[in-house]
């Protein structure tokens, strides 16, 4: 019986002593954090895709509240924007939310020149000549941006370039940046057109590696009615600024490799005409 | 002067506490994923371990002892291990960001490991005076995190090599477990004490 009494009162006094030392340290040792900085913490959508420039969103959350870091920095666009500026008292307008477009139709449609069977990786394919693609730009599609985006908005299909899920994009661009083909662009959310080819070579030869390669005849070019295409580096480049989504180039094209890559907009003039 | 290394060495390589004595298994399979991330968990759980097992020394010594209470030594220690961890990560955080920053959320991870407990439970159970009991703390620590520094690195390579399907994540790391498990059973009886 003392035995069990002396356990008792050694166990709840160790307890007890070692509550009282904790909440004394707790006192001692708090450390004041700006409650703006949880509050934002909570709203930042918390994929820590480094989008912004910072390498967790808390670390965003910290910076906007200490150093003055701009608040229309997060790539989740204008809703997210106005909810900072409300907890910070500033006023930021929202910088136009992007999203990822992949400029190739993939690995399936480029003729192959080798049958590769090294590690199933994007980069470790392209560091064995150029990888297994006769056309160089190609995408590779083993999905190295699959596995880098935080989000799950890019899907694998087969060898063919990844699909993006535009309600999962946040454009981020961690998929843009692990692509050793750069194949893959940041176009603003609203953006129709999307030329989805990456090769530079002449017509030429595009012609006899892909089906689906642009063969730089200058149709979109000239079909365009606001100028908003030109050609730059031997690539067809579509000006966003000027772009009304008319949507002539997309009809204009022999290839067909001028996409419509919005899939909520609709009624837009000419492309559902 | 050669006990203390003897206590040291076996720690680390004969009876290492995750390969030898499978003690603090979660960690070492939860956060080997990155090199990184776990050069962070060894450090936290080697420093906890030394902190802990020189804690729980001097209460054995002087509270359960003396009121010969020694078979509460389980219960107590596990409260007393979660206190100070508890504790230390308050401090750390007022005192130095720095060390909170590379810690960070390993401190709290490690309060209720196996591996810590363990330590100072055979701490006692070994009969270690206060120098041998830290040395033995710091060798534990040091063990897990030579351990699972390997098998973050085994780890990482993998993450490139075919695995079958049916074989990928989990599975395949606890064959590399039981394989390193085999390797460091080589030490067995190098040193006798």
């Amino acid at each position: 019986m003392n035995v069990l009494v002396l356990s008792l009162f050694i166990l709840g006094g160790v307890g007890f002593l070692c509550g009282v030392l904790l909440a004394i340290a707790s006192r001692v040792f708090a450390v004041k954090i700006d409650p703006r900085i949880e509050a934002l913490g909570n709203i930042l959508p918390g994929g820590n895709c480094g989008g912004c420039g910072y390498p967790s969103c808390h670390a965003y959350a910290q910076n906007m509240v200490e150093s003055g870091a701009e608040p229309n920095r997060c790539v989740m666009g204008a809703d997210l924007v106005d909810k900072i500026s409300k907890i910070l008292g500033k006023k930021v307008a929202a910088a136009e939310r992007k999203v990822a477009a992949i400029k190739c139709y993939g690995g399936g449609s480029a003729a192959i020149s080798f049958n590769y069977g090294g590690i199933p990786s994007c980069r470790a394919a392209s560091l064995y000549g150029g990888g297994d693609r006769r056309c160089r730009y190609s995408c590779l599609g083993f999905g190295d941006c699959v596995d880098a985006c935080p989000f799950g908005a890019l899907s694998r299909v087969g060898r063919d370039a990844p699909v993006v899920n535009h309600d999962k994009c946040t454009g981020c661009g961690k998929c843009a940046a692990v692509c050793p083909k750069n194949v893959i662009v940041l176009v603003p959310r609203s953006a129709r057109t999307h030329i989805a080819c990456n090769s530079r070579e002449k017509g030429k030869i595009v012609r006899q590696i892909c089906e689906v390669g642009c063969i730089s005849c200058n149709r979109c070019i000239k079909a365009c009615p606001e100028k908003a295409l030109s050609m730059q580096d031997g690539r067809v480049y579509i000006d966003y600024e000027k772009c009304t989504s008319c949507g002539l180039c997309i009809e204009e094209c022999p290839r067909k490799i001028i996409k419509d890559i919005n899939p909520h907009e609709e009624g837009s003039r000419a492309i559902n005409q | 002067m050669e006990r203390l290394l003897v206590i040291l060495f076996s720690a680390i390589l004969v009876n290492n506490f995750v390969l030898a004595r499978f003690l603090g298994l979660c960690p070492f399979l939860g956060v080997s994923r990155e090199l990184k991330s776990s050069l962070s968990m060894g450090a936290a759980v080697t420093f906890v371990m030394t902190l802990a097992s020189t804690c729980t020394w001097f209460i054995h010594r002087y509270l359960l002892m003396p009121y010969r209470v020694e078979f509460l030594q389980t219960i107590v220690f596990i409260l007393v291990i979660a206190a100070l961890v508890q504790f230390v990560e308050m401090v750390i955080q007022k005192v130095s960001p720095l060390l909170q920053k590379a810690l960070g959320i390993y401190l709290p991870l490690i309060t209720t490991n196996c591996a810590v407990l363990g330590v100072c439970l055979l701490n006692i159970k070994e009969d270690y005076s206060l120098l041998e009991t830290i040395v033995h703390g710091v060798g534990g620590g040091a063990g897990f995190t030579l351990a699972i520094l390997i098998m973050a690195g085994i780890r990482e390579r993998l993450a490139l090599g075919r695995v079958p399907v049916c074989m990928q994540g989990f599975p395949i790391s606890f064959i590399i477990a039981c394989l390193m498990a085999l390797s460091f059973f080589g030490f067995q009886g190098f040193f006798s004490h």
